[in-house]
C-alpha cells in the first residue's frame, strides 16, 4: 500500500481518465431515470418549453397524490405483484427439483431434457404466442392471470433450472453422504441439507422470475382482454400517444412500476451477480 | 434376505427418483413448449385466422413460398441482423469499458456499481415511456442537449424519422443491456489471479499490453457467453420496440417478432406469422451452431498458442 503513496504525472492522470469514464457512464445509466423523476414532477405548462427544467418541482407531491385516483396504476401494480409472485413460486418449485436431479443423478434422457432447457430460451416468446393462444383459448385461461403465469414460467424456469444446478453442482456429495449414513432419506437430504446451501443462487432465480414476470408485456397484452387484469406494463403502455392523459401523469405512473423494482434489485444485486455467475464465469 | 429385499428397494428407489424429481419440469415443457412448438410448424402449413384458429386447412408450402417472395421479409430480416449486431457490439464494448474502469477505482465501487447497474432493473415499458419522451422532436431532452453542445443545428426527428428510429432503438436497447455486461465481465475480470497482473508490471507492460495479454484472454469465455445471451435477447425483444414504434416509421424498426407478431394479431393469418417464425427459428438456430463451432475452434486455438 505504502507503495503507492507517490504517483507519477502519468498514473495520475490515468486515474483521472478512469475517473471520468465512470462518471460519464453513470450519469448516462441514471439520467432517463432522473429523467422520468423530473417530468413527474413537471406541471403541464412547463412541458412544452423549449429549455427543459432540470429541477424537479418538489412542491408538487401533493397534486401526484392524486394520479392515485385518475389511474388505475394501484390495481395494475397489484395484478402484476399477482403474477409476479405466482411465476416466481411455480419456476422454483419445479427447478429445484428439476436442478437436482440433472446435478445428482445419471438417467436416461438426461441430454435430451438438457436440449429442451436450453431451447426454451433460444424460442422467442412470440412465436409461441399463437399456439398458447389458441391452446388457452380452448382452456379457459385467456384473460385470466393464471394463464400469464404459466407462460411468465415457461421462459422462465429454464433460467432457474440452470443456475441451481450450477449452484448444487459445487456442494460436495461428501456431505450427502454423511447424512445418507444416518439414515435420512434422499427428499430430506435435499431439503434440509443442499438447498440451504444454494441460498444465493435460490435467491438470483426467484428475483429473476420475479422481474421477469412483473416486466413482462407481450404475452399480457395479447392474452389480456379486460380493464381491471391488465398488469402495470399493459396499462401504461396503452397510455402512449393517448391525448387525454397529462404527461406528468403518465410517468408518475411509469415511476409508481420502476421504483419498486429498483429498490427490490437493489436489496438482493449482490445476491444476483453472485448467483448468475456462479455458472457462468467459474464454468 | 430381508436386508437383500430391503437394499434392492432402495436401488430401485434411487433409480426412479431422478424421474420423479425432473417430470414436473418435463412434463410443463412438454404441455407448454413442444406442443405449441408443434402446432407452430403445423399452422405454417395451413391458412387460419385468428377469429377462428381451429378451423385450418393444409395448404403446402404455399405460406413460406408467400413469405420468401415477399419483399417486406427481406426488409425485416436484414432491420433483424443490423438490430442484433448494433446492440450486441455496442452493449459488449459499453460494457467492457464500463467493467475495466470499475474494476481499477476501486473506492466507492459498491456505489458506482449499484448506479451502472440500475437500467437493468428497471421495466422495458416505462424505459419505453421515458424514452419516447426524451426523443421527442420538439420538447425531447436528447434533441436539446444535442443542440446545445454543438452537435446538431435543427432539432432531429427521432422516432418518426426511417433513419433514425432504429438507432434511436439501439441507444435505448444498449442502455438496458450494457449493465449487466459490465457486472459479468467484472465478476470475470476479478476471478484473473493477481500474479498474472504482476508479472505483466514487472515486464513493463503498458497498460494496453497488460489488457491484451492477460484481461482479454482471462475474460474469453466469458465474453463468449454474454456475446450469445445478448444476440438470443435481441432476437427476442418485442416490449420497447412495439412500445415506441410498433415496428415503424415505414418498416424501418420492424424485425421478425415485430413482423411474425403484425401477421398474426393485425393481420390475422397465422398461417403466414407462422412459417415466419419457423424461417425465423431456423436461422437463430443456424446461427447458434455457428457460434459453437467457432467459439470451439477459438478456444482450441488459444488453448494451443499459449
Amino acid at each position: 500500500m505504502s507503495r503507492r503513496t507517490v504517483l507519477t504525472g502519468k498514473q495520475r492522470l490515468r486515474i483521472l481518465g478512469r475517473v471520468t469514464i465512470v462518471t460519464v457512464l453513470v450519469v448516462f445509466a441514471l439520467f432517463p431515470l432522473y429523467w422520468m423523476l423530473n417530468v413527474a414532477f413537471l406541471p403541464t405548462s412547463q412541458m412544452f418549453r423549449a429549455t427543459p427544467r432540470f429541477i424537479p418541482d418538489v412542491t408538487r407531491v401533493r397534486d401526484l397524490l392524486g394520479v392515485l385516483d385518475q389511474l388505475a396504476i394501484l390495481r395494475w401494480l397489484g395484478n402484476s405483484l399477482v403474477i409476479a409472485i405466482g411465476t416466481t413460486a411455480i419456476s422454483l418449485v419445479i427447478a429445484l427439483f428439476a436442478s437436482y436431479a440433472l446435478s445428482r443423478y445419471r438417467f436416461v434422457g438426461k441430454g435430451v431434457v438438457g436440449f429442451l432447457l436450453f431451447a426454451t430460451q433460444m424460442l422467442p416468446e412470440a412465436l409461441l404466442l399463437v399456439p398458447l393462444y389458441i391452446l388457452f383459448l380452448g382452456l379457459g385461461l385467456l384473460n385470466d392471470l393464471t394463464g400469464l403465469i404459466l407462460v411468465d414460467t415457461l421462459f422462465v424456469m429454464p433460467i432457474a433450472v440452470w443456475i441451481l444446478k450450477g449452484a448444487i453442482d459445487t456442494v460436495p456429495k461428501e456431505i450427502e453422504e454423511a447424512a445418507r449414513v444416518d439414515g435420512s432419506s434422499s427428499l430430506t437430504i435435499q431439503v434440509s441439507i443442499v438447498w440451504p446451501l444454494v441460498l444465493p443462487s435460490i435467491a438470483a432465480s426467484a428475483v429473476l422470475a420475479f422481474f421477469f414476470a412483473w416486466n413482462e408485456y407481450l404475452v399480457a397484452t395479447t392474452f389480456i382482454l379486460s380493464d381491471e387484469k391488465q398488469p402495470a406494463s399493459v396499462g401504461l403502455a396503452g397510455l402512449i400517444g393517448e391525448l387525454t392523459t397529462p404527461l406528468d401523469t403518465v410517468m408518475t405512473g411509469a415511476l409508481m412500476y420502476t421504483i419498486p423494482a429498483i429498490v427490490f434489485f437493489l436489496l438482493v444485486q449482490k445476491r444476483i451477480v453472485s448467483g448468475l455467475t456462479a455458472g457462468s464465469v467459474k464454468g | 434376505m430381508t436386508t437383500n429385499v430391503k437394499a434392492s428397494r432402495h436401488r430401485r428407489k434411487r433409480q426412479l427418483a431422478p424421474y420423479i424429481l425432473i417430470l414436473p419440469a418435463v412434463a410443463y415443457l412438454a404441455v407448454f413448449m413442444a406442443y405449441p412448438f408443434i402446432k407452430e410448424i403445423q399452422l405454417s402449413f395451413s391458412r387460419a385466422s385468428l377469429l377462428s384458429p381451429n378451423q385450418t386447412s393444409g395448404v403446402g408450402l404455399d405460406n413460406y413460398r408467400t413469405v420468401l417472395s415477399d419483399s417486406g421479409f427481406a426488409s425485416s430480416l436484414l432491420t433483424t441482423v443490423l438490430y442484433a449486431l448494433g446492440s450486441v457490439v455496442g452493449a459488449l464494448l459499453l460494457g467492457l469499458v464500463a467493467a475495466l474502469a470499475m474494476n481499477h477505482v476501486s473506492h466507492a465501487s459498491s456505489f458506482v456499481r449499484s448506479a451502472i447497474t440500475i437500467p437493468w432493473a428497471a421495466p422495458p415499458v416505462a424505459v419505453a415511456l421515458i424514452f419516447a419522451w426524451i426523443f421527442n422532436n420538439q420538447y425531447g431532452v436528447a434533441n436539446f442537449m444535442l443542440k446545445r453542445l454543438g452537435l446538431t443545428d435543427r432539432y432531429l426527428h427521432w422516432l418518426d424519422n426511417p433513419s433514425l428510429a432504429l438507432p434511436a432503438i439501439l441507444i435505448v436497447t444498449i442502455w438496458m443491456t450494457f449493465p449487466i455486461c459490465a457486472l459479468i465481465l467484472l465478476a470475470a475480470m476479478q476471478s484473473i489471479a493477481t500474479d498474472q497482473y504482476e508479472a505483466a508490471t514487472i515486464d513493463k507492460a503498458s497498460p494496453f499490453n497488460r489488457f491484451l495479454n492477460v484481461t482479454l484472454p482471462g475474460i474469453r469465455p466469458t465474453i463468449y457467453i454474454v456475446t450469445l445471451l445478448l444476440s438470443i435477447w435481441a432476437l427476442r425483444r418485442f416490449d420497447i420496440i412495439w412500445v415506441l414504434t410498433q415496428g415503424g416509421p415505414i418498416r424501418s424498426t420492424t424485425t421478425l417478432v415485430v413482423e411474425l407478431y403484425r401477421q398474426a394479431f393485425q393481420n390475422r393469418d397465422l398461417g403466414l406469422s407462422a412459417a415466419i417464425g419457423v424461417i425465423g427459428v431456423a436461422l437463430s438456430l443456424a446461427v447458434t451452431v455457428v457460434y459453437f463451432v467457432a467459439s470451439r475452434r477459438a478456444e482450441r486455438a488459444a488453448g494451443r498458442s499459449a
